[in-house]
């Protein structure tokens, strides 16, 4: 006992050492990099401000170290400026030769490498660095393509819109919400990339996220398209529904009266239509919204109430004759929606 | 004599095998998350109208002291959509009168809706403002229920479970939905980092500043929380064996939790009863699914400084323990529950539940064997040595995870007090937990003893 007892000691002894040595090594680079940080950042800092208030020349960092730094600096700056602030760092980055750097390193054999300057170009997302990204959509991993993809999206390089719906879909199972991301960028630029996504041959995972986006972001042009998915399965009509309701179709209200009203479909797809009608404002709505009030399906009856709350003298008329129901869940869905 | 204790040096071994590999899983996790994290992708999302909906939950019971300051700080977090529901568990202080009051609630009609099951709701409260708050006034019947009528008045994609007590850095709650944001599917619950609040300075419900706990008993529940988060739930989420989200701090999808059932009440871990719960259910029915720890959002909380408050709460998670391995039974050992099944809760049984045991009637029989003259001063002494070192080698690793993502602690001092008590942890802390935690083996049956201890308070005057 005593022997396997001695090698556990000097092997956890060995393994403390190595730990320590370790845990040191980290720090001492910590507080380098803090230290570095605390010299040439503020330098940085004030370079910028002073060059994009037109007070200064443009900065010059000189050195490994100091460059790594004004990099940081900038893209952190680059996240906050708008307009041709941003333009204008933009700008000065690129003559600084910091793309020029990043569009060399996206092919690098390191992923780190290659995602860090995804994202730097990223950041930047102007259309001469188009490109260095288009390479990218053909990187082996699905961080520094949808970086790239979404990029391209943004920065407005429309001759590449089939390769970046492409890259969304193909991503859309390994990296979902970076796949998002580039849905979510095509939707701000070019909606009309969202039509072939919502059309039925388009994998699920992709026209779910298409339907959120064009929904969230309130693309009315793309309304037929959701209208369409309304005939689909649940998740995919709930999904349609409320983006028509956020966009407010008042075409779809047919189409979501329908689909409130079949009790073959799911729960949540109803919910979602009957929200829908009332966020849209169709007084029409309201004879198959009363029935409603009463349905034995806790969703649909808070739905319904809040819908009829929406739709004016008609809805309010209606509430008010519930709130005098005999039963108490009607009542209180009445009631809630009536108070002041 | 000797038999049992080749028997402890037998469990040591494999105690040792275990928390090393998860210890090197936690490495590789934390640079697989260190790595993607860096993406603007997901930030971008998260600024965007695709971000998930949050419901803050808070349940608070005699809260009076501290409520008005939590919830401000909740306010201001940074997150684009999110409400608060403060969910007033029965309190007989004033803490109801202390929310109307502060942020000018008035009573409202609100129908309670009936996804999961809790004690009946006396009263809603809403501001009369624009803030995104809601009150809710409900008989008592302790945190689960609380959190289930919070769920219930949830309109949101996801519920976030607070303590009333805890401060929430201002960016906790964007970097514990980054997950919801990657992978939106499978990712069912996350959880971050609750660290001891002791020591530091806070004003007005904000973390002023960091510092270490100046109390022996905090600052060896430092050692333990780093231990616990950064060595030991890092490496279970690369396996996807996750067993806990801390109470303190969870994030979860808000329908898998009306699906679930929501919290069960009854049990003194509610906490790692539903992770558990949520485990079984997605592994029953074949769904893709991932629960995650998240490293670096940070919620702090108040250690107990006390013996009588630290025996409580530690004899009240034993009894967490021992009940959700007795509702999961089936679980343990089955492989159709992959690594939960098979890795995590057999390790919370042996090495959490039986571990305490194990280890002191490994005392008592190796000093009956020192005594005796079975063994040797030295066997004796390498005996002890093997625990001390592994127990360093552990707090080491994980203070070395610390420090290459957070680093909270840069001062060399910190680390050498960190690195003093988790050797010095082995000389009676340790083994006065293991006594409260066997202790709890008779608590089973009684009634739960709940872990309300004095709280000195975060808030400092106002000057």
């Amino acid at each position: 006992m005593s022997s396997a007892l001695a090698i556990a000691v000097a092997v956890l002894a060995t393994a403390v050492i190595l730990l320590a040595v370790s845990l040191t090594a980290i720090r001492v680079r910590i507080r380098r990099q803090r230290r570095r940080q605390r010299r040439y950042g503020p330098g940085a800092s004030r370079g910028i401000a002073r060059y994009l208030a037109g007070a200064g020349d443009p900065p010059r960092p000189a050195g490994r170290v100091e460059r790594a730094i004004f990099r940081d600096v900038a893209l952190a700056a680059l996240t906050d400026l708008r307009g041709s602030e941003r333009e204008e760092l933009t700008a000065l980055l690129g003559q600084l030769g910091y793309f020029d750097e990043a569009q060399a390193a996206l092919t690098a054999h390191r992923r780190s490498v290659r995602r860090r300057a995804a994202e730097m170009l990223a950041l930047a997302g102007t259309a001469p660095l188009a490109p260095a990204l288009v390479t990218g959509l053909s990187d082996r991993d699905p961080l520094v393509r949808t970086s790239c993809a979404r990029t391209l999206a943004q920065a407005g390089a429309e001759d590449v819109i089939p390769e970046v719906t492409a890259t969304a879909a193909q991503d859309i199972e390994s990296a979902p919400g970076a796949a998002a991301a580039v849905v979510l960028a095509l939707g701000n630029s070019h909606p009309a990339a969202l039509t072939p996504m919502l059309r039925a041959g388009a994998a699920a995972p992709v026209r779910e996220v298409a339907l959120e986006v064009a929904g969230r972001l309130r693309l009315a042009e793309l309304s037929p398209s959701l209208r369409a998915c309304l005939h689909d399965g649940d998740d995919l009509a709930a999904t349609a529904a409320e983006g028509l309701g956020l966009i407010g179709d008042i075409e779809a209200a047919g189409a979501l009266r329908d689909l409130a009203s079949d009790h073959g479909r799911a729960l949540a797809a109803r919910t979602a239509a009957v929200t829908a009608l009332g966020s849209i404002g169709d007084p029409a709505s309201v004879p198959l919204l009363e029935p409603l009030l009463e349905s034995g399906d806790w969703p649909i009856r808070a739905a319904a109430a809040r819908a009829l709350g929406k739709l004016g003298e008609p809805g309010a008329a209606v509430l008010r004759r519930a709130a005098w129901s005999a039963r108490p869940e009607v009542r209180e869905q009445a009631e809630a929606v009536l108070q002041p | 004599v000797i038999a049992y204790m080749w028997f402890v040096l037998a469990y040591f071994a494999a105690f040792v095998a275990v928390h090393t590999l998860v210890l090197a899983l936690a490495a590789v996790e934390l640079r697989r998350y260190v790595s993607r994290g860096r993406t603007a992708n997901l930030r971008v999302t998260l600024r965007s109208p695709l971000a998930p909906s949050i419901a803050v939950l808070v349940p608070a019971f005699n809260e009076e002291s501290g409520i008005v300051d939590s919830v401000r700080s909740l306010l201001s977090l940074d997150y684009p959509k999110y409400e608060i529901i403060i969910v007033n568990d029965g309190s007989t202080d004033a803490t109801i009168g202390r929310l109307i009051e502060a942020f000018g609630l008035r009573p409202v009609r609100r129908p309670t809706p009936p996804f999961v099951p809790h004690l009946p709701v006396r009263a809603v409260y809403a501001p009369r403002g624009r803030l995104n708050l809601l009150l809710i006034d409900k008989e008592n019947g302790g945190k689960a229920d609380a959190l289930n009528a919070g769920i219930n008045f949830a309109g949101s994609d996801l519920v976030c479970s607070v303590d009333a007590d805890s401060v929430m850095e201002q960016d906790a709650l964007s970097k514990t939905a980054l997950p919801f944001i990657e992978e939106p599917d499978r990712t069912i619950a996350t959880g971050g980092m609750v660290r001891v609040a002791n020591g530091c300075r806070i004003e007005h419900g904000r973390v002023m500043e960091v510092a270490l706990p100046r109390s022996r008993f905090a600052m060896f529940q430092v050692v333990e929380y780093v231990r616990a988060f950064f060595a030991t739930r890092t490496g279970w989420t690369a396996m996807n064996a996750l067993l806990i989200v801390s109470g303190a701090f969870g994030l979860f999808r808000r329908d898998v939790m009306v699906a679930a059932g929501g919290y069960r009440t009854g049990t003194v871990a509610e906490d790692l009863e539903i992770i558990a719960r949520l485990h079984r259910i997605c592994r029953s029915a074949g769904r893709p699914y991932r629960i995650v720890y998240v490293p670096d959002p940070v919620c702090w909380t108040e250690a107990p400084e006390s013996t009588r408050y630290l025996r409580r709460q530690r004899r009240r998670w034993q009894r967490g323990c021992l009940e959700t391995l007795f509702f999961h039974r089936r679980m343990i050992f089955n492989p159709r529950y992959g690594a939960v099944g098979l890795v995590a809760l057999p390790s919370m049984l042996v090495f959490e539940v039986l571990g305490p045991v194990i280890e002191m009637t490994g005392y008592v029989v190796s000093i009956t064997a020192l005594a005796l003259g079975l063994i040797g001063p030295v066997t004796f002494a390498l005996f002890l040595a093997v625990s001390v070192l592994y127990g360093l080698f552990i707090t080491l690793g994980a203070v070395t995870l610390e420090d290459s993502t957070a680093n909270r602690f840069p001062a060399w001092e910190d680390l050498r007090r960190v690195l003093l008590y988790a050797v010095g942890e082995n000389c009676g802390y340790r083994q006065m937990l293991h006594v409260w935690r066997i202790e709890a083996f008779a608590q089973v049956f009684r009634k739960p003893e709940w872990g309300a201890m004095e709280r000195k308070g975060f808030s400092a005057p106002v000057p």
